[in-house]
């Protein structure tokens, strides 16, 4: 985006007025003593306002502006956009940037040079956050006279994944206690066997696959160390909210990645197959994200 | 946004960081110009609040809270109710914006405030110049106004160096002033004051008297002060015609001379030469009289012709004035009315014997009105009479005891007596009292004529020529007429007995050395850029404005069309410089040009670099998705940052890197074309 003629406006602040009050003031008083110099220092005064005029724009004029979504963050947190003001002439100085969020503080871009400052904007829930209107402005160079942007409406957008499920909400989903989680399946080379289902047998260690073969509920045993490769279900989770479910998925994909597992994701739709890692882990979390968000 | 004491808390840190010291020192050097005037008890209370404001920026003093504030305020305002009896005008209005300025330094919480002290530290400035527009104070306050600016522009820009707001100043200042000019030139001007001007204004103005008494000329003589200047606009008249009238004093009762009940006088004259035209420029005097060339060829609006073609003004000369006069200085006239006959022949009740004797025998032994003159000349100049700045005291009789006791005089004693002897003899004659002389500033081709050329001398009515001009004191002490008041001064100073010099160690006397020299010449051109500075600047009112202005076409301007036409002025002003600053795009250096080449080639295959992206990220991402232009990408890459960043041989890696930017051809991948 690039700051034309017509992207900007001027007006007095309020300082101006009140230097515009002291004018009068001045002129009264050179009038009434007819004093030449009083007239000449009124002048100068008010000349060098109409000059400031032409400072306060220009150190707006065709500044560029990109503004870039940053990392992903969770619901909940602040989401930062990096917005970069690229200067191809002569320096500018104190320009703000504001938006709903609050005003950043004042910075300058040497001539020829390019300033990034974040934004730092509230992510309320998962999806797409867009980068709120900005207004660039500036009081520059003598604070009398206020330059500023049209509203600002840039093409970035910052991903927000689901809010991870808290420890209460974890463990009441489970409705178990200790290690074992909810919806994960462990599957690996430490697989000992299966063994009838007990009331009371973590939900993690039924063996979904015998029951989706009709062959009943059956509990899995294991030798410890624990099996290296989960599978988290969409369907699982059936009896949460579809919200509440993405929030216990999120909660269970970070908690896979953290201990280390291989973990694959099936959501209606899309399936990620079993891998571990930044970048699978934030395939998954995206996916999270944007269930059922058409953008 | 809210003002929580938080945030009001760290706009002051901010406000004092960036402009706390600036303010203090911007107030404490506007005010030191008006210390002198102000009242002793307010002066110590502002450098009481001033100490404590530093103290407060040094050490973190505290600021006197609310109550001490108000009470101070309170006291404050009264004590200078008491003082002056007001609150507005000059003086009260100047002493009120001082207190009030230095009780704004001990509650500064807002920017606001800060701006508020800056914009009060403005209009101090500007009182300055109520009270005295001389040049020094203008560079002083000049130097004063760019602090103050710089001030207001660090509490804009929070953070900008000291040299940078100062040069910032200064380059406002300097776009201002076409504009301050176009807004000088054609501000409608206003006749008159809008409330009452201070009523000493005029209080001790220095000036001719319209009385002469022996003794008032020379308390002139002192007096270096510019009485006008004349600017002619061909040649100047010689030394010898540089006698400026200001008044003519016709009645006498023995001690004093008065203009007295003028006669009405016949204005007729046969001029003899050509008018010398010239521009006087009067300082203010307070008084009306206008010194002018001898006969006053028109009579310029606002002032009068009286008897005896002295010029004078309709009111006191209380602001400089200028004037176009021209003049005849050969002429002649014809008749002598008998009321001014009448008056050019009064003497007091009692003349003494001796002086009448002396009258007498000069009519005896006179064949003509013209050789009693010349006789009486000849009487000043045989006799041991002496030219002096410290003649003696006289007595009952000033005119009797200077011509027969004392025979020490200054010219005004010279020129009463001469009158008294002269109409003794029945030759009319009458007083002129005026300046003589003037010094040549080549600087600005004009004469400076000051308080010290004051003179006087007699005018007689000799038949067939009219009224014509006697200087006795220049048959006495021909070097005041030569040398001027001044080197005649000079001379004296030294102890120079006049009249036994010859003319060449007289000149030797007064040569002046290279120093001097170079004083006098420093003098002059200051003089010149003062007078260039009064005409332009200070003089500037409404008459000039109308003469500029008809000038240039412009006849009986409106005000309102004034303002539209300063309004079209200015935008005119405005849209030049919008011009002449305008931002053209920068042509990109050869190194940029040749990288933001190689980003286009890219871009076809659909490698896009966001604004974003730095050049390593981006040639990163470029080889991640083709690997087979791996190698030209990171090469160009690589060349282009050192070329940017690095010490370099800049000519030869620059044309490298054109050439391998019009190598690079990435070819097309299948996915691309179908992409």
């Amino acid at each position: 985006m690039l700051l034309g003629t017509r992207q900007i406006y001027i007006l007095p602040t309020r300082h101006g007025l009140l230097f515009t009050l002291v004018l009068v003031g001045l002129a009264l008083a050179a009038i009434n003593y007819s004093n030449a110099l009083a007239y000449l220092l009124t002048f100068l005064l008010a000349s060098m306002a109409i000059v400031s005029l032409l400072h306060t724009q220009r150190n707006l004029l065709k500044l560029r502006i990109s503004v870039a979504g940053g990392e992903p963050v969770f619901a909940g947190g602040p989401a930062l956009f990096r917005i970069c003001l690229h200067n191809d002439s002569a320096a500018r100085y104190a320009l703000r940037v504001e938006s709903a969020h609050g005003v950043l503080a004042p910075f300058d871009i040497p001539a020829h040079d390019t300033r990034c400052v974040a934004l730092s904007v509230p992510s309320v829930k998962r999806g797409w956050l867009n980068c709120p209107p900005l207004t660039l402005a500036s009081v520059y160079p003598l604070g009398i006279t206020r330059a500023w942007s049209r509203r600002l409406i840039p093409p970035a957008r910052c991903l927000v994944y689901p809010k991870p499920a808290d420890d209460a909400h974890w463990q009441t989903a489970a409705g178990i206690e200790g290690e074992s989680r909810p919806g994960v399946m462990q599957d690996g080379e430490d697989f000992t066997g299966l063994r009838a289902y007990q009331s009371g047998d973590a939900l993690a260690r039924i063996s979904w696959k015998t029951l989706a073969r009709g062959q009943g509920l059956h509990t899995k045993e294991f030798r410890a160390p624990l099996a290296e490769s989960v599978w988290l279900d969409w369907d699982a989770f059936a009896p949460h909210a579809a919200e509440a479910r993405l929030g216990l998925m999120c909660r269970a994909v970070l908690d896979a990645e953290d201990s280390g597992l291989a973990y694959g994701l099936r959501l209606p739709g899309v399936v990620l197959e079993t891998d571990s890692g930044a970048a699978h882990r934030h395939r998954c979390l995206e996916a999270l994200a944007l269930h059922e968000i058409h953008a | 946004m809210k003002s929580t004491p938080e945030t009001l808390q760290r706009e002051n840190a901010l406000a004092e960081r960036a402009a706390g010291h600036w303010l203090l020192g911007a107030a404490v050097v506007v005010l030191l110009p008006h210390v002198p005037r102000l009242p002793v008890w307010l002066s110590a209370v502002l450098v009481t609040l001033f100490a404590w404001r530093f103290f407060m920026l040094l050490r973190a003093w505290p600021a006197p809270n609310r109550w001490w504030r108000w009470t101070l305020t309170v006291v404050l305002v009264f004590l200078l109710y008491r003082q002056y009896g007001t609150l507005f005008g000059r003086d009260a209005g100047s002493a009120l914006l001082a207190a009030m300025l230095a009780l704004k330094f001990m509650e500064l919480q807002r920017l606001r405030d800060y701006v508020l002290s800056v914009l009060l530290i403005y209009f101090l400035i500007v009182i300055g110049f109520l009270y005295s527009q001389a040049m020094w104070l203008v560079v002083y306050l000049l130097a004063v106004f760019v602090l103050t600016t710089a001030t207001l522009i660090r509490l804009a820009v929070p953070g900008t160096r000291a040299r940078f707001a100062l040069r910032l100043a200064a380059v406002l200042l300097l776009q201002a002033l076409p504009l301050m000019l176009a807004m000088h030139l054609l501000f409608p001007r206003l006749q008159g004051a809008l409330w009452g001007l201070p009523q000493d204004a005029y209080a001790g103005l220095a000036g001719l008297s319209d009385e002469m008494r022996p003794g008032s000329i020379r308390e002139l003589s002192l007096s270096e002060e510019v009485a006008f200047r004349a600017h002619f606009h061909a040649t100047l008249p010689p030394p010898a015609q540089r006698y400026w009238r200001a008044l003519v004093l016709w009645t006498t009762d023995g001690k004093s001379w008065t203009r007295g009940a003028e006669p009405r006088a016949s204005l007729a004259y046969e001029p003899l030469d050509a008018p010398l035209s010239y521009l006087l420029t009067l300082e203010p005097s307070n008084k009306p009289w206008l010194p002018a060339l001898d006969l006053p060829v028109q009579v310029p609006s606002g002032t009068r012709l009286r008897s005896g073609f002295v010029l004078e003004a309709r009111a006191p000369v209380r602001e400089r004035l200028s004037l176009e006069l021209s003049a005849h200085t050969r002429y002649r006239m014809h008749t002598l009315g008998a009321a001014e006959r009448r008056a050019a022949l009064q003497r007091p009740e009692q003349i003494s014997a001796r002086v009448q004797a002396l009258a007498a025998h000069w009519r005896a032994t006179a064949g003509s009105d013209a050789e009693v003159v010349r006789a009486a000349l000849t009487h000043f100049r045989a006799e041991k009479f002496f030219y002096t700045l410290e003649p003696p005291l006289l007595g009952d009789d000033p005119v009797d005891e200077f011509l027969f006791e004392t025979r020490r005089g200054f010219c005004e004693h010279y020129a009463a007596a001469f009158v008294t002897l002269m109409r003794s003899t029945g030759i009319p004659a009458r007083v002129v009292t005026g300046y003589q002389g003037g010094e040549y500033n080549p600087a600005g081709n004009y004469l400076i004529v000051r308080q010290l050329d004051a003179h006087a001398w007699a005018e007689v009515w000799l038949p067939g020529q009219g009224w014509a001009r006697v200087d006795p004191t220049a048959a006495i002490a021909p070097e005041r007429i030569e040398y001027g008041a001044d080197g005649l001064r000079r001379l004296l100073a030294r102890g120079t007995l006049l009249g036994g010099m010859p003319p060449e160690a007289l000149r030797a006397m007064l040569a002046l050395d290279t120093f001097e020299r170079a004083r006098q010449q420093l003098r002059l051109s200051l003089d010149a850029a003062n007078t260039a500075w009064q005409r332009w600047v200070l003089g500037y009112n409404q008459a000039r404005q109308r003469e500029l202005l008809a000038q240039l076409g412009f006849e009986d301007v409106a005000p309102l069309r004034l303002v539209g036409l300063l309004a079209l002025l200015v935008a005119l002003i405005m849209g030049l410089y919008v011009i002449a600053t305008r931002q053209r795009a920068p042509r990109p250096d050869p190194v940029q040009r040749a990288y933001l080449d190689f980003c286009r080639k890219l871009a076809r295959h659909g490698l896009l670099r966001a604004p974003h992206e730095g050049a390593l990220d981006y040639a990163g991402r470029c080889a991640r998705h083709r690997p087979d232009l791996e190698i030209p990408v990171h090469a160009i890459t690589d060349l282009y940052l050192r070329l940017r960043y690095g010490s370099t041989d800049a000519r030869t890696d620059t044309q490298e890197l054109a050439r391998q930017v019009a190598q690079f051809r990435p070819a097309a991948l299948l996915s691309d074309t179908k992409g």
